[in-house]
């Protein structure tokens, strides 16, 4: 019966960990795409607490919108040169939100690189467990419980991560109780969101149902990166030397574009230039920096650079040395999110009066 | 060595009749550019221009008629077109090619002004080239510039262009033997060119007013 009690309280806390799982399934960012039973919870994604209010989520330096994929304010950390994706100072999760996390709300590699640590490992605990638990069946004079746990130590200790010596120091049910749990907990919870995750498919089609859980960027509300004026000022500055590099009439009829990019899937950053022709003017020889790097193509500048971004970069600023269209750019580039502004500049009538553009989400 | 550097080194070789008879070269053989997707006035002119060009590429100190040339290339309809979405862009790209020959009779470095004519003519071709072509180049990088694969026009183009430095820099050479061969050689490319522009206009959707 010692058995029977607990294989119960065993049976017990996994409905509990899946009653709450129900309860309330945000995606990546934080966006609550499921959830059922009426008991408040004010923590939900990743255990941080949520103010429904505001609808924002308290993580401790900084406020952080699920909607937006973005903290309200910038890093108290600057970042690292060396790490690009560390500059964006609004991303949460260097953008990248099923495999950081950023629980301070100060960028931390570290703190991602112990979720994903813990993750696995709970996983690997969580696989291993349900392969006892069957064989726990066939042993009715020894408490089911205890042998997972036994045969759970054992495989732990041989994975040799972060709990490695655990097994030697406290008993078995300790182990249980201060770490085995979380590691299950988290371990199931990473397993049900991906069974979630498959079972949401269509099958054939591979069409999301449901939101979006699979990795990635959530419920397909990619973050935005912010640029600023002061960036596109420098953009603008410098798309206005390469263009005075240009050959005298090119320089006088041509339009140089130059624009901050960054990749959304691994925050690369780039600056990508463009012109009205498809050769780099010969006249830049050796001018371009080893960021830079030029778009060809035979429209307007700010529309080839716009037609190479496709799904995976996003313009943050920019800046070109003639007045952006009204006809074909300047809805091009409202179109990606950007503002138009800065200071005026005279021009034709077929022209908007600016000449930088930046995203401001 | 590349070509842009092939050219420069070459064509600082050449006398002031030679750098002018490739500069007119490079003029020629973009008639078709202006009959195409210029004004009537435009292309008129332009036409004129040439036959000052190659009358005056002999004439020793600079020569009054250029001069008029250079001055009226910024008056024209498509002088000021700045929006490469439009057919008289291209007519403006080749106006340029006419004003860099121009400064050849000129200005001083006159060597400058050979070499922009026979770039600012290869390049145009790229472009047409890059229209032309299914799957352009996406990118080019700081390091990537000299690998850059030159379409077929364009190919063609710096053909002509090397091909006539041999000849003007050929010792047996007459003036009037190396103007007739430079004529010859800009006619044909410009008789090519011909052929695709209808493509151009098709591709881009244009329609004719």
């Amino acid at each position: 019966m010692h058995w029977r009690s607990n294989r119960f309280s065993g049976w017990f806390g996994v409905i509990l960990v899946f009653c709450f799982v129900l309860n309330a399934m945000p995606d990546a960012f934080g966006n609550l795409i499921a959830s059922t039973g009426s008991t408040p919870n004010a923590y939900l994604y990743r255990g941080e607490r949520y103010d429904a209010d505001l609808g924002l989520y308290y993580l401790r330096a900084r406020w952080y919108n699920p909607v937006t994929g973005r903290f309200m304010t910038r890093d108290p950390n600057s970042g690292s040169i060396y790490d690009p994706a560390s500059l964006h100072r609004y991303n949460y999760g260097r953008a990248n939100p099923s495999n950081y996390i950023d629980p301070s709300g100060r960028a931390s590699i570290a703190e991602a690189m112990l979720t994903d640590a813990m993750i696995f490992t709970g996983e690997a605990a969580a696989v291993t467990a349900l392969g006892y638990a069957v064989r726990c069946a066939y042993y009715a004079e020894a408490s089911a419980l205890d042998l997972v746990g036994q045969h759970m130590n054992q495989d732990i200790t041989q994975f040799g991560l972060l709990f490695q010596g655990c097994a030697a120091e406290i008993t078995v049910k300790q182990f249980l109780q201060d770490t085995a749990a979380n590691m299950l907990f988290m371990g199931a919870f990473s397993m049900l969101g991906r069974g979630i995750g498959w079972l949401l498919e269509d099958g054939e089609q591979g069409e999301l149902l449901v939101g979006d859980v699979t990795e990635g960027f959530g419920n397909g509300l990619a973050p935005t990166q912010a640029g600023s004026l002061e960036e596109a000022t420098a953009a603008q500055a410098r798309a206005q030397e390469l263009n005075s590099m240009r050959r005298a009439w090119e320089s006088r009829n041509g339009t140089t574009a130059v624009t901050n990019v960054i990749n959304i899937n691994t925050g690369e950053v780039q600056t990508w230039i463009a012109t009205e022709s498809d050769n780099v003017p010969s006249t830049w020889n050796g001018a371009l920096q080893p960021n830079e790097v030029y778009i060809p193509g035979t429209g307007h500048a700010e529309q080839t650079i716009v037609n190479a971004l496709g799904d995976d970069w996003q313009i943050t600023s920019g800046g070109t040395s003639r007045n952006i269209c009204i006809g074909a750019c300047q809805p091009l580039l409202e179109g990606q999110d950007l503002t138009l502004g800065g200071p005026s500049f005279p021009g034709m009538s077929d022209k908007t009066p600016y000449r930088m553009f930046w995203s401001e989400q | 060595m590349n070509y842009e550097g092939e050219l420069r080194e070459r064509i600082q070789l050449l006398n002031d009749p030679m750098r002018r008879c490739i500069a007119a070269m490079s003029a020629n053989s973009l008639k078709p550019v202006v009959c195409a997707f210029g004004t009537s006035t435009t292309t008129a002119f332009f036409e004129e221009s040439i036959k000052i060009l190659w009358q005056e590429v002999g004439y020793l100190g600079t020569s009054e008629d250029v001069h008029k040339v250079f001055e009226a290339l910024t008056s024209l309809p498509e002088s000021n077109e700045d929006d490469s979405n439009k057919p008289s862009y291209y007519a403006m790209r080749a106006l340029a090619i006419m004003y860099y020959a121009c400064e050849v009779w000129i200005v001083r470095d006159s060597d400058r002004a050979a070499l922009d004519a026979c770039l600012g003519t290869s390049e145009l071709c790229s472009c047409f080239d890059f229209n032309l072509l299914d799957n352009p180049v996406r990118y080019y990088t700081s390091t990537s510039l000299e690998s850059r694969q030159k379409g077929p026009l364009e190919a063609r183009q710096i053909s002509c262009q090397l091909k006539l430095l041999e000849v003007i820099q050929g010792t047996t050479q007459t003036e009037e033997s190396m103007i007739e061969q430079a004529k010859t050689m800009a006619n044909s490319f410009a008789g090519e060119l011909e052929r695709i522009l209808p493509d151009i206009w098709r591709i881009h959707g244009w329609v004719r007013g």
